[in-house]
């Protein structure tokens, strides 16, 4: 981690894409500024890269491994390893970019908004690319590798509004986002395999482990890195996506698609060549769906017309070649690997990919056509670009005196090396000719058409027609450019072509060149010449001269010239297509049936099962419960006991069964009282009169609902009733049984210390002298103090429940004027409203009591309040009799009676209510004691003796406030939604 | 200043807020100003506390000043900070959002109390170290939901309310049943005493008593209802499609985030406490619930034509990733889990609000309607994409750290068999991107449509600024998450300590030596093994030692 470098490393990774930043700032119209600064961004890069390799040579080892820690905890480092492989790669990357920058300002011409928009983004893309080729930490290489994958998509899609571009994008997005995802997981595992996330520490601890049983786990973590590679260099199956990626504009695909993104993969095949070619799985793999790639990739290029798409077949196949290689360099020969020149190899393939991009991007924009057959007598029309593309093509064929040909006779001779080893590879070997033989064929097709006889006017423009047609107004129309800017159109292309003609007629050269960055020159101790091949003559030569004369057979027999659609290119949308069709089953099936009863029976299901499945795992953990414990303590409380159990239970049953709603809510009342009648058998005083009047004010609520509901469905399935019978027994007993188990052992340890204990010996008088609750009446004082927090959320709950409905109910009769169809409000004749005169709800009778039994119940009230820290009682006991005695006055004097007594509305007074609250729970901080501390003392009164007061009063002040104001806010906005 | 006793006011400051907003009931501009600056002191106090304690560190306060367990303990540790301050800034973004969504009749309605009561419940649910109490805080925050998803009235609205308030109080029901079971068993609800009780029990060897676990379950039930887990996420999907999107911005970042948080607090202390997690078959539940959640939910999303829809149900998927890390309960485990619940709740609202967005600026939520959006909102496809990219987890943004950890960790428990939830979470990353790139090519690209143009050119004239600010905010957090991510890990890995050893927990509500006591009583009883092994000359008795305090 601490090798030299470290800031030519970050420079040479980040400044193309702060170069890419910068070229924001200038104003649209400065182009050539513009370009000048993408293009010192890449330069800058090449130059780090340069002094770097003076400054410390190209390393082998860890040593060199360089960085900075960006999240350690993870693993994530942003850091270095500038060893052969990788520094050839990001020259590699630099110089194309260099040239492609230049090329961008040729082929966009003086379209501000595309290069506004283009250089910003090549920028991120080069950096991404240098990133995954010089990073050492996995998880950074993983870093970088996603972010080829969305600039990728970005540049793609680059005509936002064309459909067909936009589609094309996200199928290459999500096939290598998805290798991507994949070489996540591969990571983690090798990483896991290893115990190192350095890719020098994980290829060092696999390579020493050859031989030796691999790890378990390997197998699957090269399967994920293998698909991750796969899909980013377009192996088949996935590389389907690489042809549709030429709806980008031309310098992304002579860049991204050609010679620097999709080559991701095979440099991780590259750097993983070390450390897994003894893997057993890894020569399989590679060389099958190299060798398959290569061959169809060959083929659907010669059945294309379009260019790009020509070109970018040709580099799936190439692609498949090079993964082919790795593969077969796994096999031994005489002791040594048998991989040849492979970093030679890769530069090969973007000296001559490369070029045929440009000039077809040159091709298309000069003339504007976009299919090779409308070519026809390009050399003599334009001879300079016929010709340039014509050298290009004809290193893609692989003829003589072309770098090409030497890597070419290398990788036969990997294929005929391994063909000694095992005789299955001769398949291989012809699938290698046949690959050669197609690639001829193309190069010879290229030159009939360029020098054939030029199409008449009229299918000139019929032809372009139809290409406007197929594929939309298209990208191509750009402002053209004279002078230097048009030469900037084939210029990279003729230099990059240099360079591959050097190593076909002057080897040494670029051996020189090459050999420090290559990885397993050993075998072949220098780069052969053409003549040297001839000098040497084996059968690699005859299999390449046979590709050759076949190919030009080929060529010009009339032979496999339809074009064809590979059938992959349906592979993604129909996978599309039947996830969103499963998808959309899953919703309306699963998810989201939009039935409320099958919600209820899957999530109370859930529950039972799960019960169940904890019972199947722990049966010995459960226990009989000894019914002899519910017993109690005589026969006259077993008997009351019973009683009340049999009608709670027994109305619980009824529930479900009975249709009237009406009847419903009785029976529900009639449950609600048994269990009052429980809290007084179990001496629960307080208990008992919150629920008493709880369930009268409950009763009222519903009857006042009930009025308001549309009329009950008339017919009720008898299956669904019974049906819902026994599902609410089945969890009835679940739950019950659970229950009892808990009973049970509550039973069998009575002097299990609990905090109940605690409570009830402290309410009044700490045993041990301390702080005491200073009231008798447990219930109350565990409510406003040992948990009055507890009570501080539940009035808040109360409160907003009250709001709640304030908001449901005020939004109806604001409506009603209107009747809008979309706001929820029932039609008047849905109500449940009886024909003829109304029953007055109001007798006079009723009313004199009330006027009687009013005062009376809110004196009831205070004393509860007052006296309910000691007594029975306490603000919510007093606010729900209050309650009680405020709905029934409003109901039998109108709301302007209630409003003379009350007159302050619900909704305030519920927050005056929480602010008492809350104003007492508060206080004490004021003083530095903890939030709800509660204060006593003794006050005089005046008829002698003392009333014992506690700061808590104000609490259950609030309480009671809130109380009210929920229950008669309520109740009262129900009936007035009635009147 | 930060006095322990005063991290009540996170609690204190928008209950405060929710009553003044109901006393100030019309005057808008004023609720505003009330509710920002109640949600703004609250993110600065929970920052103030989170540096104040980190690392370790537990600020605790007890209710009415009575001993724990027998008053109420309020406890503010590192998981509860953070969570505190990801919930106040979703909701301070979804506020702002409101401004401008929202319409006036429903803003000028209950909107400013509901909103800070139900702020002021989830507070209250992060604070609190007590069962029952956590009840209460459930209960606040689904009445003040019940409330805010009424908002507005519309009858899909309430029918889907209907089926979200009915599945939330048969949720109540069974956790005021659990919390008095609890009791029944262990005498205490107090989680500190709870997992002191645990810890000595299985200490003594006593084993827990019959029903704890079925307790357990039932207990799991209810906060797995609340995160929508499989298969009890039937309220979740329409509820969010048919409310105010600012509303449902806040409940994608917070209601489904309670119920983790209550899973994360009281199973790894309690039920699943270190002692008993090898023979907890809840994990296998967990484990199984958060697998189906993942992979099923987000094959819906990816079908769905809806953009709410497709948010909805990516985020129900993604609560999986919460229950992933949940089920493994190892400490990279659970820290991956906050991580990702972290950011998880503000990408999600981030993307929420950007519909909302969407839907002002392109007149639907419809993706065969809306289209074209790059040329007419930049800026909003820049905020959509980071935020998508986000939640698909890939690098260097926030999702990704998440879910790193608990991928990694999940192949790391191989033989445990999480290596199943490993690859359902790598190929619900890949359906998350098809979802959210779908959104994207739709939506954002793709040649304008153009009635829908010319539909809705008169709403974008208002001031979308507000909304913008929220979305901008939430984003900008979550690349600070990513670029501070060593931080944010550390904070998580801090505040999950908990989970393999509840000492620091304990002691900090319990008084000094509560837990110790329970280990010098084993202690004792362990000595004569000990005395064996080392005369039989185990060396690698450290190392064990070692694995049973990090399991």
């Amino acid at each position: 981690m601490d090798g030299p470098g470290l800031p030519l490393m970050l420079v040479a990774v980040f400044a193309p894409v702060l170069a890419g930043l910068a070229t924001l700032i200038l104003p649209k119209g400065a182009l050539g500024a513009r370009t000048a600064i993408a293009i010192l961004g890449a330069v800058v890069s090449i130059g780090a890269l340069v002094s770097y390799i003076n400054a410390y040579g190209v390393a082998q080892d860890a040593s060199a491994v360089t960085g900075l820690p960006f999240v350690p905890s993870v693993h994530l480092f942003i850091s270095f390893q500038p060893d052969g492989l990788g520094l050839f790669f990001g020259l590699l990357i630099s110089g194309i970019g260099a040239l492609i920058a230049i090329y961008a300002r040729g082929y966009f011409g003086s379209d501000r908004d595309s290069l506004f928009r283009f250089y910003p983004m090549l920028g991120f893309f080069m950096t991404a690319m240098m990133g995954i080729v010089l990073s050492d930490n996995m998880l950074s290489m993983l870093l970088f590798w996603e972010m080829t994958s969305i600039s990728s998509f970005l540049l793609i899609g680059w005509e936002r509004d064309n459909p067909r571009a936009v589609r094309l994008a996200v199928q290459a997005l999500i096939t290598t986002a998805m290798g991507g995802l994949a070489l996540l997981g591969g990571v983690i595992l090798l990483a896991q395999v290893s115990g190192s996330w350095s890719l020098q520490g994980v290829i060092e601890t696999l390579g020493a482990s050859h031989g030796e049983t691999p790890h378990r786990l390997l197998p699957w973590a090269f399967l994920l890195v293998f698909l991750g590679c796969a899909t980013k260099s377009a192996q088949w199956p996935f590389h389907f996506w690489l042809p549709g990626a030429m709806a980008a504009p031309t310098p992304v695909s002579a860049y991204l698609h050609s010679a620097t993104m999709v080559k991701a993969g095979v440099y991780l095949f590259a750097r993983f060549f070390p450390g897994l070619h003894g893997f057993e799985y890894w020569m399989p793999a590679l060389v099958f769906f190299g060798a398959v790639t290569m061959v169809l990739g060959a083929y659907l290029a010669l059945r294309s017309v379009e260019l790009k798409r020509i070109f970018a077949y040709t580099t799936v196949s190439q692609l498949g070649l090079l993964t082919c290689a790795y593969g077969l360099g796994a096999i031994e020969h005489h002791g040594e690997l048998n991989l040849i020149w492979p970093t030679t190899q890769i530069l090969n393939h973007a000296l001559y990919k490369a070029p045929l991009f440009i000039l077809a991007g040159a091709i298309i924009h000069v003339v504007g056509k976009k299919e090779a057959p409308q070519l026809r007598g390009l050399a003599r029309s334009k001879p300079l670009l016929a010709w340039l593309t014509l050298l290009a093509a004809y290193a893609l064929a692989g003829g003589p005196f072309t770098l090409s040909f030497t890597m070419k006779e290398a990788f036969l001779y990997q294929v005929y090396h391994a063909a000694e080893h095992d005789s299955t590879f001769w398949i291989v070997a012809g699938m290698a000719v046949v690959t050669a033989m197609f690639n001829v064929a193309i190069f010879v097709r290229f030159v009939l058409i360029f020098f054939g006889r030029e199409a008449s006017e009229r299918e000139t423009s019929e032809a372009a027609q139809a290409v406007e047609d197929a594929h939309g107004s298209g990208g191509e129309d750009h402002a053209h450019e004279t002078g230097f800017w048009a030469m900037c159109l084939w210029l990279p292309a003729a230099i990059l072509l240099i360079g591959q003609y050097l190593g076909g007629i002057a080897p040494h050269l670029l051996e020189r060149v090459m050999a420090p960055f290559e990885t397993h020159a050993l075998y072949w101790s220098h780069l052969p010449s053409v003549l040297e091949a001839f000098g040497h003559p084996g059968p690699p030569l005859v299999m390449s001269l046979t590709a050759i004369v076949l190919g030009a057979a080929l060529g010009v027999s009339p032979l496999w010239r339809r074009p064809v659609e590979d059938a992959h290119n349906r592979l993604f949308p129909w996978i599309l297509r039947t996830l969103q069709r499963r998808g959309g089953w899953l919703y309306t099936h699963v998810l989201q049936t939009g039935s409320f009863h099958m919600y209820v029976y899957v999530v109370l299901t859930a529950l039972i099962a799960g019960l169940v499945y904890v019972f199947a795992v722990h049966r010995d953990g459960f226990q009989m419960v000894e019914l002899e414990m519910l017993w109690g303590p005589g026969a006259g409380f077993f008997l009351a006991a019973t009683s009340l159990t049999i009608l709670v239970c027994g109305s619980a049953l009824v529930l479900p069964i009975v249709r009237s709603r009406m009847v419903r809510v009785l029976i529900l009342g009639a449950s609600g009282f048994s269990v009052t009648g429980m809290y007084l058998l179990y001496q629960a005083p307080d208990l008992a009169l919150t629920q008493l009047m709880f369930e009268i004010i409950s009763v009222i609520l519903f009857l006042l609902v009930l009025r308001m509901l549309p009329e009950e469905p008339k017919r009720w399935h008898e299956i669904d009733r019974i049906g819902r019978a026994t599902f609410g027994v089945l969890v009835g007993l679940a739950v019950g049984w659970i229950t009892l188990q808990v009973g049970g052992y509550v039973d069998a340890h009575p002097d299990m210390p609990r905090v109940g204990d605690w409570l009830i010996q402290n309410a009044h008088h700490a045993p041990d002298g301390g702080r005491d609750g200073g009231g008798d009446n447990v219930v109350n004082v565990t409510l406003v103090d040992f948990r009055g927090y507890d009570t501080l959320g539940e009035v808040t709950v109360l409160a907003i429940a009250a709001m709640g409905v304030f908001a449901l109910i005020v939004a109806v009769p604001a409506s009603s004027a209107s009747r809008n169809e979309d706001v929820c409000h029932l039609p008047r004749e849905a109500y449940h409203v009886p024909e003829g005169p109304q029953p007055s709800l109001t007798s006079s009778l009723f009313r004199t009591a009330m006027r009687l039994i009013l005062p009376l119940s809110l004196m009831f009230a205070a004393y509860m309040f007052f006296k309910g820290h000691n007594e029975p009682g306490g603000g919510f006991i007093a606010g729900l009799v209050m309650s009680v005695a405020l709905a029934v006055y409003r109901m039998a004097e109108g709301q302007r009676a209630l409003r003379r007594i009350l007159p302050i509305k619900p909704g305030p007074l519920a927050a005056l209510g929480l602010a008492i609250a809350l104003a007492t729970a508060v206080f004490p901080l004021l003083l530095g004691d903890p939030l709800l501390r509660s204060y006593q003392g003794e006050i005089p009164l005046p008829g002698g003796g003392s009333y014992h007061f506690a700061s808590v009063l104000f609490f259950d002040l609030g309480v009671l406030f809130v109380v009210v104001a929920v229950s008669v806010g309520i109740i009262n906005r129900l009936t007035e939604e009635l009147e | 200043m930060l006095r322990p006793d005063l991290i009540v006011l996170l609690v204190v400051i928008p209950m405060a807020a929710g009553i003044l907003t109901t006393l100030l009931r019309g005057w808008v501009a004023v609720q505003r100003l009330v509710g920002l600056f109640s949600l703004v002191s609250i993110i600065f106090l929970a920052v103030g506390y989170l540096l104040h304690i980190y690392p370790g560190g537990v600020e605790t306060t007890q209710a009415g000043d009575w001993p724990a367990p027998f008053g109420i303990s309020i406890v503010l540790d590192e998981l509860s900070a953070l969570l505190i301050i990801a919930a106040n800034v979703v909701g301070l973004c979804c506020y702002l959002h409101a401004f401008t969504s929202l319409e006036d009749k429903i803003e000028r309605d209950w909107f400013h109390p509901l909103f800070h009561l139900m702020m002021m419940g989830v507070n209250y649910c992060f604070i609190t170290g007590d069962l029952f109490n956590l009840f209460v805080a459930f209960e606040i925050t689904l009445m003040a939901s019940y409330g805010l998803i009424c908002l507005g009235a519309t009858r899909q609205q309430l029918t889907q309310a209907y089926k979200y308030v009915m599945l939330n109080l048969i949720g109540s029901t069974f956790f005021v049943l659990g919390a008095g079971l609890v009791y029944g068993l262990m005498g205490t609800l107090n989680f500190a005493d709870l997992a002191r009780l645990t810890h000595e029990a299985a200490l003594n060897g006593e084993g827990m008593p019959a029903g704890f676990e079925a307790v357990a379950i039932m207990l799991f039930f209810v906060f797995a209802l609340k995160a929508a887990l499989f298969p009890l996420w039937f309220w979740l999907p329409d509820t969010y499609h048919t409310c105010p999107i600012a509303i449902g911005a806040l409940f994608v970042g917070l209601l489904t985030k309670v119920g983790i948080y209550a899973m994360l607090r009281v199973f790894p202390m309690v039920f699943i406490a270190p002692e008993l997690r090898e023979t907890s078959p809840i994990l296998t539940i967990i484990a199984v619930g958060a697998g189906l959640t993942m992979i099923l939910a987000i094959i819906a999303a990816v079908a769905m034509q809806n953009i709410r829809r497709i948010l909805a149900l990516t985020l129900v998927s993604h609560i999986g990733y919460l229950g992933f890390g949940i089920a493994m309960m190892t400490p990279d485990g659970l820290a991956g889990a906050v991580y990702y619940m972290l950011q998880h709740m503000v990408v999600m609202a981030a993307l929420f609000l950007c519909c909302g967005l969407i839907e002002r600026i392109g007149g639907s939520d419809d993706l065969s309607r809306v289209s074209g959006l790059h040329r007419r909102a930049p800026y909003l496809s820049v905020l959509f994409l980071v935020a998508a990219m986000s939640l698909v987890g890939l690098p260097p943004l926030s999702g990704f750290y998440g879910k790193l950890l608990l991928i990694r960790e999940g192949f790391a428990l191989v033989d445990k068999g999480y290596w199943v939830l490993s690859v359902t979470s790598l190929l619900t990353g890949i359906l998350t991107m098809i979802a959210m790139i779908k959104i994207w090519a739709l939506a954002f690209w793709s040649p304008p449509v153009r009635e829908a143009a010319s539909a809705v050119t008169k709403d974008t004239g208002s001031n979308l600024a507000p909304a913008y600010v929220g979305v901008t905010v939430l984003v900008l957090g979550s690349i600070s998450m990513a670029l501070g991510a060593e931080m944010v890990i550390g904070m998580t890995r801090s505040a999950t300590v908990y989970a393999g050893d509840p000492s620091v927990y304990v002691n900090a509500v319990m008084g000094n030596n509560a837990w110790e006591s329970s280990v010098i009583a084993t202690h004792e009883m362990q000595a004569p093994t000990l005395d064996i092994d080392t005369i039989a000359g185990h060396v690698e008795q450290p190392h064990r030692h070692d694995e049973e305090v990090h399991p």
